[in-house]
This record gives structure tokens, sequence and C-alpha cells, in this order.
């Protein structure tokens, strides 16, 4: 077809599919490496079960998981004899690349290989930058509410204030602010002490949080709660 | 209500049959009047489906409704197009009806709907379908898409994630004449737009598939430095543009203004390369000010593209091609009919004097066997591997 080695081709595509950054990643991936290679049915299969799969259905599984032991080099399917080629991936998963009637070579074996450690790579990436933003989602979280009641903190009821006043174009009288106090608290905490005291704080943020009039509850330290309405 | 209900066509006895019928009539009822009568010109079975190939120059709500008072409750499906084949010629801004019935064939109709960001996920849905129907010994699923909307390797994908290994796709995609707007699907009587429509049809006898482009690299392969979805940004580290503009030297305006690009680019293609082919990417318009190329369907980033280049022998060559590996695909059991979807690029190739050249090329391999379709901006056909969208291509689906 022309003078560029075939393998050559394969490697190219490996690069394609660790560049793929969409949210159906994996399943992409999958499909790029059986486009690659010119194979029917792709799979990722584990202990667990058969992960992302493109052509077998869900109840035609079973042939695939039969076989995750001893990794045989065909296995029979419904469509007809599946020419397999294994390679591994993390977590005691392996990466199966399954051709109808033409056999892997050497070659191409080597390269799916190399997919797969590139769908390691990319996973591994993806884990990183998804544990990155639940990181940075908790401590924009953290930095913004009260860690004992989980209501919204001082810097958050300062910001908010601001805003709803800006919103209402100087027309303060649409605006009120409710203090709650709770009379007689501190003996709640000298009779039972300040866990329970604790817990009973949570309690009553807890059903000022649930009355929908009162929304939003915020936490001001010193009061148990200021309602905005 | 015309009294033609049950709709009837011509039956072979026994088997399964096509019929298709053809108008350039320019109002709805006489058009569908005059594409119904020659379906309908002979004996008596009922159809299993129907399917309108039709010009959005027509009220296309208007024609499937009359379709649909015609033909009462057998499913009908379709789409907008740019151009349409069938009795035996190639039509601009006319119709075609395709209809398949007999005995030892089922069909069942699905569609889904969405954007360019959940096209897979409209194919799937529409490939639904198949899990309705009792599988006999040969099922294909036939997919109408909107080729205007996203990435259409989606819709192979989508789709081969219902049909799996076990059943070929074929399909095309819609058209608007040319005028790369927006296209229509027909499912029933509701338009749809941005819509993978699909038929399974399951039979006793074989399905025969053929697909072929007949195009030729021009020089060696580039590999695809940059791109992302349709968007080919680099080639060999250069911008894609500039590449494909100075290889192919293309004349002032095409460098400049985008309806020149379109009209020159129309027959001068990519290809991406598979396994033991390649498979060609229409490059659909140009981005002057990026420098780079925008394609119909995905060219992978890594992988390798070549230029292609073809004339009207070599479209006329993957005519002949595609119908003979349709034929063969039935294992020596008679054909009855045949469903085509010829990318419009190719009738761009051929020009409008050598376009019933095309027809003859059929007409030589399939005989006189009824044969309708559309002139397509892409052409599905799974056969083998899990990929299966191409451009410039001709895919004929051959019933037995």
């Amino acid at each position: 077809m022309n003078q560029v080695p075939w393998s050559l081709h394969l490697f190219a595509e490996v690069l394609s599919a660790f560049s793929v950054e969409d949210p159906e990643a994996l399943r992409t991936m999958i499909n790029r490496v059986a486009e690659a290679v010119d194979a029917e049915v792709v799979a990722i299969v584990g202990v667990h079960g058969v992960g992302p799969c493109i052509g077998v259905s869900p109840q035609d599984h079973a042939p695939l998981l039969a076989c995750i032991d001893q990794r045989p080099e065909s296995i029979t399917v419904r469509a007809g004899q599946l020419q397999i080629c294994w390679a591994p991936l993390d977590d005691g998963e392996t990466l199966l690349v399954g051709r109808l009637a033409e056999t892997f070579d050497l070659e191409e074996r080597a390269l799916v290989r190399a997919m797969a450690r590139s769908i390691e790579l990319s996973q591994q990436i993806m884990k990183a930058v998804s544990s990155e933003r639940v990181a940075r989602e908790v401590a924009v979280h953290q930095a913004i509410h009260d860690p004992m009641t989980g209501l919204p903190n001082r810097t958050q009821v300062l910001e908010h204030l601001s805003r709803r006043l800006a919103d209402e174009n100087g027309k303060l009288g649409q605006t009120a602010v409710l203090f709650v106090d709770i009379d007689r608290f501190k003996q709640i905490n000298d009779v039972h002490g300040h866990a329970v005291g604790d817990q009973f704080l949570i309690e009553v943020s807890s059903v000022l949080r649930n009355v929908r009039l009162f929304e939003p509850v915020i936490w001001l330290e010193g009061f148990p709660g200021m309602n905005l309405w | 209500m015309p009294d033609s209900l049950p709709f009837v066509a011509n039956s072979t006895e026994g088997g399964r049959w096509v019929r298709v019928g053809t108008s350039t009539a320019t109002s709805e009822p006489a058009a569908v009047e005059e594409a119904m009568e020659q379906i309908q010109a002979h004996g008596a079975g009922r159809a299993k489906l129907v399917l309108l190939f039709a010009s959005p120059a027509y009220d296309l709500p208007q024609l499937a409704r009359l379709v649909s008072e015609r033909i009462g409750a057998v499913p009908l499906l379709g789409c907008s197009t740019s151009g349409e084949l069938g009795g035996q010629r190639s039509m601009s801004k006319g119709l075609t009806l395709w209809a398949m019935g007999g005995e030892g064939v089922t069909v069942a109709t699905g569609m889904g709907q969405g954007g360019a960001m959940s096209l897979r996920q409209a194919a799937t849905d529409a490939a639904q379908c198949l899990d309705r129907l009792e599988r006999r010994a040969h099922t294909v699923l036939v997919l109408l898409a909107d080729g205007l909307c996203g990435d259409q390797m989606e819709v192979v994908r989508g789709a081969y994630d219902v049909a799996g290994v076990d059943v070929p796709l074929v399909g095309g995609c819609a058209g608007d004449d040319q005028a790369m707007q927006f296209t229509q699907q027909i499912f029933g009587t509701t338009l749809l737009r941005d819509a993978v429509v699909a038929a399974a049809i399951t039979s006793d006898a074989p399905l025969g598939i053929g697909v072929s482009h007949c195009w030729e690299p021009l020089g060696q392969p580039m590999l695809v430095t940059g791109s992302s979805g349709t968007r080919v940004v680099s080639l060999n580290d250069r911008p894609a543009l500039d590449v494909y503009l100075d290889a192919f030297d293309a004349p002032a305006d095409v460098r400049t203004e985008p309806e020149a690009f379109s009209a020159f680019a129309a027959t001068r293609p990519l290809g991406i390369r598979r396994r033991d082919r390649i498979e060609i990417r229409y490059v659909s318009s140009a981005d002057f000010e990026l420098r780079s190329l925008i394609t119909i369907a995905e060219v992978p980033q890594g992988g390798l593209a070549f230029l292609m280049q073809g004339d009207s022998r070599s479209v006329l060559d993957a005519t002949a091609d595609a119908c003979s590996m349709a034929i063969h695909g039935l294992q020596g059991e008679q054909p009855v009919g045949m469903l085509l979807f010829d990318c419009v690029a190719r009738r761009t190739v051929l020009s409008h004097a050598n376009i019933d050249n095309e027809i003859d090329h059929i007409t030589a391999v399939i005989g006189d066997i009824p044969a309708g379709g559309f002139y397509t901006y892409g052409e599905i056909a799974r056969t083998k591997g899990a990929g299966g969208f191409h451009n410039q291509t001709l895919v004929a689906l051959a019933i037995a």
C-alpha cells in the first residue's frame, strides 16, 4: 500500500489513544485499539468480570470470563472463531483484543501491549486528575463552611450578603437578616459536656437547614444561625 | 386517504422482494403518486419496510405524511438527500421510494436523537431495535444519520455497541442538496434533526455488502501531528491547510474563498490508514485563519493520512467493485434488490455529462433487479473490525 511500515502506523495509533480527553475516554480508547488493529472485540477483563467492552453484548460475556485464567489464543463466540491477543493492565486486569479469522502476528502482539501500557498511563493520569479535582473541591468547601455543622461560615455569609444586597440594587427593604440565638445554651455545655453541646448544635443546624423558608442558613461563630430571605 | 391499504407490491414467490419507485415531479402528491405506482405496478405482497429518500426541495413532512397514508402500518424511514438513485437513473431534486417485503424477512426500526456531543448515544438508542428482533440466519442494521452533526465515527461506535460483531452495519448520512446547512431524518411521519434512524433487517437468505472507493494516494503518507475531533490541525508538523493546498497546487481562489475551497476539496479527500485499507475522509471546509482542515469524521491524531486523488474512471471502477462485492456476498443466491449509499462527491467527480455512466456500471453488474438509494454526506459499512465510517465511497447492500 505504501512504504511506511505497518508497525509505525500502530505505534502512531498508540499515541492517538493516549491523547484522548473526553468523558468517555476509556471506551473511546478501546474503540481506537479495535480500529487500529481491525479487531472486532476489545474488552478489559479481570477477576471482577468484564469492564468496558465492545463487540460482544453483556449476555455473551461468558466465553470471555471463562478463559481469563488460561488465556487461550482463540475462543469461540457466536460470530465464529476469535483470535485473541492478551495484554496485562494494572490491578490484575487484562486487555483482551479479539479478531475474527486472522491471528495476530508477533509485531501486532508487541504493539497491543504498548497500547495496553498507553491505556494504563491514561487511566493513571485520569485518576490523578480526578483526585486532584476532588481534593480541590474539598478544599474549597472546607474554606467556606463550618467544619462542625457543615453550614456556610463567616467568609461565605459576608460574600453572600454583599452579593444579595448588590442584586437588590439598593432596595434594602427586600432583604432581611434573621439572627437565631439559643437561650441557655451554655447550660447544655456545662451540664452535659461539650460533646453533647456540639451534637445539639448540629441538630439545630439540621432543623434550620430543612426549613425551606429560611434558606440559606449560615453559621456565624457565636450565633447558631442567620437566615436571609 | 387512498384505498391502498394494506400496502402491496410485486411478490417473488416464496421469497423476498424489493421494489423501487422514483419521481422528479415538483408537487408532493404527484411525486408520491408516481413513485407508489411504480412500486405497486405488479402483483401482491405486503411490504415490511419502506425507505424514503427525498430532496429537501420538497415539503418533507408532507411527503412523509403522504407516503405513510399509502403504506399504512408499514415502517417508514428516510432522510433528506443531495440527489437520489433509482429506476436506473440518477436524479436531482427528486425522490426515491425503496420498499422490501415478502417471506422470510423481518424488520424492526428505531431512532435516537442527540447533538454532536451525544451522537454515540443517539446511534445506540436507534440500534436498540435489534433487541426487538427475533433474528433469522442473516441480519443487517441499516443506519441513516445526520451527517452534519458531529463526528460520524461516533455513529458507527454507538451502533456497534448494540450490534456487536454479529451484525454488520450499512447506511449513509442525509444530505441537503449540498447547501451544507442542515439535514433531516424521517421516522414514520416525524421529521428529525441531529438524529439517527435505523432499520434492523433479518432474513432467511444472505445479505451482501459491498464497499469501494478506488481513490489513490498522492505521494507518501503523512503523520497527523495535530487533530481534534473533525479538525485536522497539522500534518508532518506543518499547518494542515498549507500542506493540502501546496500538495494539490491549488489555484488562488481556492486559497482564500470558502466556496471555491469546498468545490475543490470535494474531489480531493484525505485517506486514513487502516490495517489493510485506506478509509476516506471528506474535507468539508477549511479554516483559513487557523490554517486547518475540517472533515466529516475524525482523522485520528498520531495516525497516518494520505492526500487522495481520483477521476471519473476510479469512481466508476469503485461502482462496479462495490456492486460486485455485494452480489458476491449473497453466496450464490439470486439478488432481488439492492440499496445504495453513494457519496455526493463521487457524483461531482463524474459531472453531469458522465453521471449516466455510473448507472450503466451498476446495471452491468446487477442487471435489471430493482436498486435505489441516495447521494450521501458519508457512508457506513462495517463488515469487519469495529470501524466502518467512509466518505467518497459507494456502499451497496444486496438482498436475496
